[in-house]
């Protein structure tokens, strides 16, 4: 297992000034299609945003829990069944992708957050994670799969393991399962 | 639940970076719109977090690990903003109080936003009231 080895799980890469962090993820273009390893990545502005704005137990669950652990997803969903125009695309919902899975641990950084350490929290059993992931359409990154953002958990479904609950109402389609 | 605090010593080379660029900074009760996925979030605990959904336009923020007597409900989600704000003919710009936006939302979407579906809810709503909290468009349109 690799949670909490967070170490080798993000890599680091600059392009024209803009600073990435990437993460290794099943990665698959075609519902049922072939998997391989893709990159996620997300900006250093964005992951930024969440010390900056107090967030630092989002930060903590990035480190410990996203960076080394999407890349054992085991469900991967296409569409939210949501409002959402971004860009200017009012269907942006569509695109977007969900990993979900269990991890073995969470993670909260309360208190004197930079001083004080993650403090390790035993999961509530029904509940999984879930990264919500933007396939990259820039040519400007040819690095990236996917754009991560946002991450949490939610309740999880009684019939498919590591997946959420209702996963057929919430999103459009299941595009893998780990086998 | 048990809970343990995990040595963190050593922090990795790019959390460091990170940190040296984006120094941390106190949380404080906020409501934000995430223009990436065109959302208003609304948070008055810091904390790991649980997201219910309630609508497709609307979850609400759970607090995995409420202490005793907490109120477990920490926030909200308001989803599909700028397809609301034309229905409400609000602007996508400048500041405007939450509680104000989620009535004019309430009273807009009332087949499923009903007192029923909202009343285990009513107290974090009474404190986001308490607190009149302002969504700042401009500083998230900035991010």
């Amino acid at each position: 297992m690799r949670d909490d080895d967070d170490e080798e799980s993000v890599t680091v890469c600059t392009v024209d000034g803009i600073t990435l962090y990437c993460i290794q993820a099943p990665w698959v273009s075609t519902p049922g299609g072939q998997h391989r390893i893709g990159t996620l990545a997300i900006t250093q502005k964005q992951l930024g945003r969440y010390p900056s704005m107090g967030l630092t137990s989002e930060l903590a669950q990035f480190q410990l829990i996203v960076a080394p652990g999407t890349i054992l997803a085991r469900h991967i969903f296409r569409g939210l069944r949501r409002p959402m125009s971004v860009g200017g695309n009012m269907r942006a919902d569509q695109d977007k992708l969900v990993y979900s899975w269990k991890p073995r641990f969470d993670y909260e950084w309360p208190g004197d957050r930079f001083r004080d350490p993650p403090v390790r929290r035993e999961p509530h059993p029904g509940r999984v994670f879930v990264v919500v992931v933007t396939p990259n359409s820039s040519s400007e990154f040819p690095m990236v799969d996917g754009w991560i953002e946002r991450w949490n958990w939610v309740l999880g479904s009684d019939d498919l393991l590591g997946a959420p609950i209702n996963y057929s109402e919430r999103y459009e389609e299941q595009l893998w399962r780990a086998k | 639940m048990s809970a343990t605090v995990v040595p963190m010593n050593r922090q990795p080379g790019w959390m460091v970076d990170l940190l040296t660029a984006f120094p941390p900074s106190p949380f404080k009760q906020r409501a934000y719109y995430d223009k990436h996925l065109d959302c208003i979030r609304v948070v008055i605990r810091e904390c790991s977090l649980c997201e219910h959904r309630l609508t497709a336009i609307m979850t609400v923020l759970e607090d995995n690990y409420p202490e005793p007597g907490q109120q477990p409900f920490v926030g909200f989600v308001i989803k599909g903003v700028e397809h609301l704000f034309e229905s409400l003919q609000l602007p996508l710009e400048g500041v405007l109080p939450f509680i104000e936006l989620f009535d004019r939302m309430a009273a807009l979407h009332g087949a499923e936003l009903t007192a029923t579906v909202l009343e285990p809810y009513q107290g974090l709503l009474q404190v986001l009231k308490d607190i009149e909290l302002n969504v700042d468009f401009a500083e998230a349109m900035a991010a």
